[in-house]
């Protein structure tokens, strides 16, 4: 279907940001074609009406990840200093587990690297001997 | 009054007006807002010295309209030469302030394709330039402005409102 000649020409005044009431072809076309200017007149009323919609904001990741990052920070700086004498060991617990043997041996060791009397940290590891 | 006219046909004719006239009134409301009563009230007058050139075989509706448009244009002229503000101001339909207008406008964007949305918000509430746009998309220029023009279509399209 061709586009209208005088419609493109309108698009493109729109597309430059021009009143397209200023051009005359415009306004020619309009005063012959009743049609045409009521068409426009509801494009002219509703393309204000875009800028009261709400900006919908794409999930972004890395503000979010920027926030807990910021937050663990903070939570880490503020964490309270062990008492003293309660320092951390790094061996504090430890407890071996023979597992099956689908290698020579495979064992999990379990070591405590901080610990409070409100909080405690702990990690695994598993070891194989060699054959 | 002109002497080819009788007052049967004046009579016609005013019945003729008042049939066409929230026609133009609408779309006089959608040009100029505020002012639209008072432009209307200038082309009823305008057409009322005009009646001997009203042909009662063609639809009154029409004629009335085009009397409106260009009593609007004329209206614009003027205010033009007697506002010392910018032109963009000028050219700026009011802000809307009717509730189901901005039904309609929502109603009329969430039908587009996503991309027609993306471009028309992108391009007539968020001001980016169809360059920008482009780059954003990564499309050419012309595709851009292609998916623009089919959104406006659709936007201007009347039954939304319905």
């Amino acid at each position: 279907m061709d586009a209208d000649p005088r419609e493109q020409r309108l698009h493109e005044l729109l597309d430059q940001r021009i009143d397209p009431l200023t051009d005359p072809t415009i306004v020619d076309w309009f005063s012959a074609d009743p049609t045409a200017v009521e068409r426009y007149a509801r494009l002219h009323e509703r393309l204000p009406a875009l800028r009261a919609l709400p900006v919908r904001r794409s999930p972004r990741l890395v503000p979010r990840f920027a926030i807990a990052a910021v937050l663990f920070a903070t939570t880490w700086l503020c964490w309270p200093e062990p008492a003293a004498g309660a320092r951390p060991t790094p061996h504090a617990q430890g407890s071996l587990v023979v597992l099956p043997p689908t290698r020579p041996m495979t064992f999990r060791v379990r070591t405590a690297l901080f610990e409070h009397p409100d909080a405690r940290l702990e990690v695994f590891t598993e070891r194989s001997l060699p054959r | 009054m002109p002497p080819d006219v009788d007052s049967a046909t004046d009579a016609a004719f005013a019945a003729m007006l008042s049939a066409a006239a929230p026609r133009a009134r609408a779309l006089l409301r959608r040009l100029c807002g505020a002012d639209a009563e008072d432009v209307l009230q200038e082309a009823l007058t305008k057409a009322w010295r005009l009646r001997a050139n009203w042909d009662p075989t063609v639809a009154g509706d029409g004629w009335l309209l085009q009397t409106a448009f260009r009593t609007f244009c004329d209206f614009r002229a003027r205010q033009q030469r007697n506002r010392t503000t910018t032109l963009p101001e000028l050219v700026a339909a009011p802000a809307p302030d009717r509730l189901e207008l901005q039904d309609e406008v929502a109603r009329a964007v969430a039908s587009l394709r996503p991309i027609e949305r993306d471009l028309l918000l992108g391009f007539h509430r968020d001001g980016l330039s169809i360059e920008e746009l482009a780059a954003r998309h990564r499309l050419p220029a012309n595709t851009v402005k292609s998916h623009l023009h089919r959104a406006r279509l659709r936007l201007q399209d009347e039954h939304h409102g319905r």
